[in-house]
């Protein structure tokens, strides 16, 4: 048998024409002002027509799919959740359709709005994936992740994520967990105690992240870990993890960002293509527009840069497409 | 790593998405690679999300041979923004 060299293998999936994945901002709207934030808040949803034009897309190509991913982002999507199940509806009747095509699909959600009723629906629909980040126990997170008035908003995130701990909902959570200066001496304690509240839970994850600088207006504010004291902050906490029996997300060096694939595509809500949900207003971001009858307008000269990685199989430009775009 | 030659100039992506490869050399030689497909031989990443095993993946390549079928682990797939850069 010729042995196919696995690089190339890989080379070959990210063209494949079987496979297409949106990741979707309803709004960029947000209940929440988390002081690192880079996003604007502009504009409302995504109108009426832009939604019936990605439910045309999706049953256009849902005949030769066999992998249809939708990812929900924002803002906060559930400020939209109203869209959010009309285009999940409608991708979950595709799937089941066509019987080939499996739709998988979850949500970037801050938690505070993702109360029982809510999870049940979207469950419902087929999304089952959920990523909600925490800054640390609530006398540190409560000063990082406001609402827009200012006031905290741990407690409820937490009791969320109880209350769905406590039911027999089949989904999966990534607890994401953000690293900064502010949180480090209160996080080993705070990872514990997490820990051990969802271990023996294999519906829940933990992914411990640093805050970063991504464009904010406080981006100079934040106390960022770097280095050494980031990868032993790191260590430490993974083996919390680790030892309380919880599934430790650590996509390390070989992370293939979503961005690099040839066949993801981020939906804004005023139906502009990006390629990044970072620099949402970046030039060599907007790679076309959502038209109204169910088609992508690409600017291919725009797109090409972001495909180099795949291309290539270079592992930087695949870990970030975005990082390597030399003008950004 | 080593990877079939072909540029992102011979890439369009058309209006619904889906991949079109302009290069009848790489598509060629594409084809002369998968043949026989070891679907063991994929593994370079461990990043999955996914609950199907495997995905049934084809490379459509323009006007030039049919599209062709391959079994693909989706070890590349990952719903969630988690990568080094972004929030």
């Amino acid at each position: 048998m010729y042995r196919v060299d696995s690089s190339q293998e890989l080379q070959v999936s990210f063209f494949s024409n079987q496979t297409l994945e949106l990741i979707v901002l309803p709004t960029e709207q947000c209940n929440f002002r988390c002081t690192y934030c880079y996003e604007k808040f502009i504009g409302r949803f995504l109108s009426k027509e832009s939604v019936d034009s990605i439910k045309m897309l999706i049953s256009k190509r849902a005949p030769e799919l066999s992998q249809l991913r939708i990812g929900w982002f924002g803002g906060e999507p559930l400020l939209a959740k109203e869209i959010v199940y009309e285009i999940s509806n409608h991708a979950l009747q595709e799937a089941k359709r066509y019987k080939n095509l499996l739709f998988e699909s979850g949500m970037s959600t801050n938690g505070y709005l993702l109360d029982l009723e809510t999870a049940k629906r979207l469950i419902e629909y087929g999304v089952n994936e959920f990523q909600i980040s925490l800054d640390g126990p609530s006398e540190i997170h409560n000063k990082t992740r406001v609402k827009k008035d200012g006031t905290g908003t741990f407690d409820k995130i937490y009791s969320n994520l109880l209350e769905l701990k406590n039911s027999s909902l089949l989904f999966k959570i990534n607890i994401r967990i953000h690293m900064s200066k502010e949180a480090s001496s209160y996080l080993d304690a705070f990872v514990a105690s997490v820990s051990e509240e969802f271990s023996n839970d294999d519906r829940f994850r933990i992914f411990l992240k640093t805050i970063d600088q991504l464009g904010g207006d406080n981006d100079e504010d934040i106390g960022i870990i770097t280095g050494d004291e980031k990868v032993e902050l790191e260590h430490r906490l993974s083996n919390i993890v680790k030892k309380n029996n919880v599934e430790l997300i650590n996509p390390g060096s070989s992370y293939i960002c979503y961005a690099a694939r040839p066949t993801s595509f981020v939906i804004r809500h005023n139906g502009n293509l990006v390629k990044c949900t970072i620099g949402l207003d970046d030039e060599e971001n907007q790679i076309g527009k959502l038209t109204d009858d169910g088609k992508l307008e690409i600017y291919q000269h725009k797109m090409r840069p972001w495909l180099e990685g795949a291309v290539k199989l270079d592992r930087g430009k695949l870990q970030c497409p975005r990082r390597t775009l030399s003008s950004l | 790593m080593s990877t079939l030659e072909f540029s992102t100039d011979d890439l369009v992506i058309n209006e619904d998405g889906r991949v079109e490869i302009n290069n009848s050399a790489f598509a060629k030689g594409l084809i002369d690679h998968v043949k026989g497909l070891d679907p063991g031989t994929v593994g370079l990443f461990d990043n999955c999300n996914c609950s199907k095993d495997k995905v049934i993946s084809r490379v459509a390549l323009k006007g030039v041979v049919p599209a062709l079928k391959l079994k693909l682990d989706p070890g590349t797939v990952g719903l969630f923004d988690n990568c080094n850069c972004s929030h």
